[in-house]
């Protein structure tokens, strides 16, 4: 199965050429130039990671975060930056995001969380389903 | 005791300091843009010496996009450079369309993230000015500051150099402000120093949504 991001940045050619460098690598990527974009793809479709920029127009990446997990708290959101400082990094964990990394990124090390993101989250939802399994049990009474 | 050299001296870092943390967000962005398609020109390489066709078409398309991001960064650096060099005379005769035009370049990311653009309208003649240019261009960049913090329902400024009897101005127009908030712009004590230091003259026009920046055609002149 291939990995399924979504990538958010206003920088339309940075998405461009990542999104085709992923392209490359056998990831299925979307586009999103806006965080507000980014909320509504997140709606109809599930991603194993989203890689978001901090610092965009209308809606900066934090509180992109905030509604991102809200909307889905499995959701696994490295954060990319060009002035990532201690305060923003300790923000984002805080919040829940799984990494930050500052721009230019190591694309190697980009393409290493993005599996780590995946693998964390199928956790995630195989625990879920166990959850949900168990309450059917009980429930029903078998 | 603080006194306005210290005053004009620290908004001067100020400035200076958000508009050099904003310039290098900017490069950092370019360089990955490059260092991407960088990566992909590898990519391919790697492609092709496993026996893949590459179209040379793509390879052509990552080249100028390259170039394309080392014009951006080239420009970036050109106004940088420009407004590092204001700082060489406390006084000195500048053209107010070019010195506008150099403010709002440098300010474009922050009125970018506000979701405000700036337009411009520079006079066809130039608009000459006695001044401190670093000065200057530090008030016109908290009137564009203030200007964008109240544009209105267009999300729209425009910047207007003109000549006057009495020197030059700079209007900024489109602006949502209610004469109480008016009021409450520009007073604090680096605003008060810098319009001292610039013999500059700040109006606000609530009803008609504009800011006035009056400037004398020369700041050592009575």
């Amino acid at each position: 199965m291939v990995d399924k991001v979504l990538l958010v940045d206003d920088e339309k050619d940075f998405l461009d050429a990542l999104a085709e460098r992923m392209r490359t690598r056998d990831i299925d990527v979307t586009k999103s130039t806006s965080a507000k974009d980014a909320l509504k793809k997140v709606e109809t479709e599930s991603y194993d990671a989203v890689v978001l920029d901090l610092l965009m127009p209308e809606m900066d990446g934090l509180e992109a975060l905030k509604i991102l997990l809200a909307k889905d708290p499995k959701l696994q959101v490295i954060l990319l930056t060009g002035h990532a400082t201690v305060q923003k990094g300790v923000e984002a964990m805080k919040l829940g995001a799984m990494e930050l990394l500052e721009k230019p990124a190591n694309f190697e090390t980009l393409m290493d969380r993005i599996k780590k993101a995946r693998a964390r989250r199928m956790v995630l939802v195989s625990q879920e389903s166990e959850e949900h399994i168990k309450k059917i049990l009980s429930d029903k009474g078998w | 005791m603080i006194d306005e050299t210290d005053i004009l001296g620290r908004q001067g870092l100020q400035f200076f300091g958000k508009i050099s943390a904003s310039v290098s967000h900017e490069i950092k962005n370019v360089l990955a843009i490059i260092g991407e398609n960088a990566g992909l020109l590898q990519d391919l390489a790697s492609l092709a010496e496993r026996g893949q066709s590459i179209d040379p078409e793509r390879l052509t398309r990552l080249s100028k996009d390259i170039m394309k991001q080392i014009q951006r960064a080239d420009t970036i650096m050109k106004h940088l450079n420009k407004l590092a060099h204001s700082v060489d005379n406390h006084l000195a005769t500048v053209e107010l369309g070019e010195l506008v035009d150099l403010v709002t370049q440098l300010c474009a990311r922050f009125t970018f993230l506000k979701g405000v653009t700036l337009e411009k309208k520079l006079p066809a003649d130039p608009v000459m000015v006695a001044t401190n240019p670093f000065l200057l261009e530090n008030l016109i960049g908290l009137c564009i500051d203030a200007a964008t913090d109240s544009a209105g329902a267009s999300k729209s400024v425009m910047l207007e150099v003109e000549t006057t009897e009495l020197g030059a101005r700079i209007r900024f127009a489109g602006l949502k402000v209610t004469a109480g908030e008016a009021a409450g712009l520009f007073k604090s004590e680096s605003v008060t120093a810098l319009m001292a230091a610039l013999k500059a003259v700040i109006g606000i026009n609530a009803e008609a949504g504009e800011l006035v920046l009056t400037l004398p055609p020369d700041i050592g002149a009575q």
